[in-house]
């Protein structure tokens, strides 16, 4: 039945190999978007430019300003010798923090009084600034409690609450970014370039003369999607290790179980786009029909922004992209090294997408011209 | 031409017809054309002679009408015809980024042939057509004229009983144009129906039957002399061809 498919393959592979660009970019786009999402995608905001007005200028004063740096959160970049002068750096950008410790903290301490310490945090990116804020009230906390015990001439604390960041103790954002890219790019990638397949062929002429031969439109499909596959899993295996090599991302899981599911995936994101090539009339609509399928799979899916913080309408729109599934997939297995037995709903949703999506593509695919 | 069908004709069509939305493209075609023969379809540009070849090769399907080629149903079973027609489309169908041998692969291993056979085949094909010092040049590289024999050549590797060529010689030179016909003039002879639409006169002349077509109705059928008798009131079939193509585009 698939005696038409070797040519198929065959001629795609060898049309794929003339196409230097093409297959430059295709390589070119793990490496490029690995390196530019692990090193500029930083959720973990550290080393804040921070201005002082230490009105003060005791020890005592200068003992708490060295605790916030000692946080590595708070870079001192200036003193300054007013709290105007605090408010203009972060106007202007200089600095992103503020910390004014008043004349009278020193004495506040020896009265027994509140002291009061100002923290002023550039808040317009509320990702970077929330660090901030959780290190300035830590450093409150962890000073109080001190000064509570040595008060309270206790030596040994009452309650303390252990936090274990389990699958990414060092809260690194590579960490968690990496494997969700793996679908992204194969996302990206593979969805746009079938998109193109059919319809590049209808537009130069070539469809119609394929047409007439004996060749199914399975065969057709098939034979077209077979070189991607192939594409897909040595993008995946390009971002794998170079995000071992550069970010130190660890795999913990079977990388067998993981290539089964990738392939899963590769083939429903091919489907996808050649069931867009089967509705639209020219190259141009395909691109810009996998650009308006791309977008909301890289906001939705949880690639970036935690799904669980999402409005229902978005949930539901994230729960219609296979990429949703995958990254859970990808997650479960690279950093949790969880087996098929806890992903099944997963893998099972994303082999009913290729199903699903490969009948409609083909069967959207006529073997004649109208 | 509504007598009982000669049952080993290559071509038979009755009461053929196509729309497009409200245009008419092709209408009331009955035609019968014996294996062997080269006929020419005639006529102005949108005159109807492309929809008939894609209608005849499964491409598009009718809105009414019968059609069987090579003593199969083209209506009915569109797949089932493709083994035995071979199809040269007006646009140059085959792969410009493929090399003329790879091409010649590609389409003899999507007809089917296999190793031995296929080699025998090819080299046929290569011979016949003289295509042995363009094998290793990109298609997309070739003049006009080389172009369509390498898309002749992949439509005969298969050895198809009925051939067709929708404008092969559309854009190519006048010496390329005269071997091509020779060229159709010994896959004839070899036994293999040509049908062929073209609008130059002097290839016209070269076919054993010509229909004629105009506004989607085939309006004269026979030899050359007997189509230009029956349409030009007189003059050549030139005369009359221009005069139809006056008359459709007013």
């Amino acid at each position: 039945m698939m005696r038409h498919l070797r040519p198929m393959v065959r001629k795609e592979f060898i049309q794929m190999r003339r196409d230097r660009l093409t297959l430059a970019i295709m390589v070119a786009i793990p490496v490029v978007q690995l390196l530019l999402f692990g090193y500029a995608i930083q959720t973990d905001v550290r080393h804040i430019p921070t201005v002082v007005f230490d009105d003060a200028g005791t020890p005592e004063s200068r003992d708490l300003v060295a605790a916030f740096e000692n946080t590595g959160n708070f870079t001192i970049v200036a003193r300054v010798p007013s709290r105007a002068a605090v408010d203009d750096a972060i106007a202007r950008g200089t600095a992103q923090a503020g910390i004014i410790v008043p004349h009278d903290y020193p004495q506040a301490l020896v009265d027994g009084r509140t002291a009061l310490v100002q923290v002023i945090v550039d808040a317009e990116d509320p990702l970077s600034s929330q660090s901030a804020l959780a290190a300035a009230s830590g450093v409150g906390e962890v000073r109080n409690l001190g000064l509570l015990s040595a008060a309270a001439g206790r030596r040994i604390l009452p309650l303390e609450v252990r936090v274990r960041p389990r699958y990414n103790p060092g809260l690194r954002s590579a960490v968690f970014i990496v494997p969700g890219l793996v679908g992204v790019i194969l996302t990206l990638t593979l969805v746009l370039v079938t998109a193109m397949a059919i319809v590049r062929e209808r537009e130069r002429g070539t469809l119609e003369q394929l047409i007439v031969t004996p060749i199914s439109r399975t065969e057709l499909m098939i034979g077209k999607i077979t070189p991607y596959v192939a594409v897909g899993l040595v993008q995946m295996t390009t971002v794998l290790f170079l995000g071992r090599l550069v970010f130190d991302v660890p795999l913990t899981g079977s990388l067998l179980l993981l290539y089964a599911v990738t392939l899963i995936f590769i083939v429903a994101s091919l489907a996808f786009g050649l069931l867009i090539s089967t509705l639209v009339k020219t190259q141009a609509q395909a691109i810009q029909a996998s650009f308006f399928f791309v977008l909301p799979n890289i906001l939705l899916s949880g690639f970036m922004f935690p799904r669980a913080a999402m409005p229902l309408a978005a949930r539901l729109i994230g729960l219609a992209l296979p990429l949703t599934y995958f990254l859970k997939i990808l997650r479960g297995i690279l950093l949790k090294g969880v087996g098929a037995a806890a992903l099944w709903p997963e893998i099972t949703a994303l082999a009913a997408f290729g199903v699903l999506l490969m009948t409609l593509a083909v069967r959207r695919f006529h073997k004649t011209l109208d | 031409m509504t007598g009982p069908a000669d049952p080993g004709a290559a071509v038979i069509t009755r009461g053929l017809r196509r729309t497009f939305g409200s245009l008419v493209a092709v209408e009331h075609l009955t035609l019968e054309i014996a294996a062997g023969e080269v006929f020419g379809l005639l006529g102005p540009n949108g005159s109807g002679k492309t929809t008939t070849i894609r209608m005849l090769c499964g491409l598009i399907a009718p809105t009414a009408g019968t059609a069987t080629v090579a003593g199969i149903d083209v209506v009915q079973d569109p797949d089932r015809v493709r083994d035995r027609i071979g199809y040269m489309s007006q646009r140059f169908g085959l792969y410009e980024d493929l090399t003329v041998a790879e091409n010649l692969d590609f389409y003899g291993e999507v007809y089917g042939l296999r190793g031995a056979a296929q080699a025998v085949r090819s080299g046929d094909v290569v011979q016949f057509l003289s295509l042995g010092s363009r094998l290793h040049q990109l298609t997309g590289e070739l003049s006009g004229g080389w172009k369509q024999r390498v898309a002749l050549g992949c439509a005969l590797l298969h050895r198809p009983a009925v051939l067709f060529l929708d404008e092969p010689t559309a854009g190519v030179d006048p010496a390329a144009r005269r071997s091509f016909w020779a060229a159709i003039a010994d896959i004839a002879a070899r036994g293999t129906t040509v049908i062929v639409t073209t609008h130059y006169m002097d290839e016209a002349e070269r076919c054993g039957r010509l229909g004629m077509m105009s506004g989607g109705h085939l309006i004269a059928l026979g030899s050359p002399a007997d189509v230009a008798r029956q349409v030009g009131g007189g003059g050549t079939l030139e005369d009359a061809f221009i005069r139809l193509q006056e008359r459709d585009e007013r």
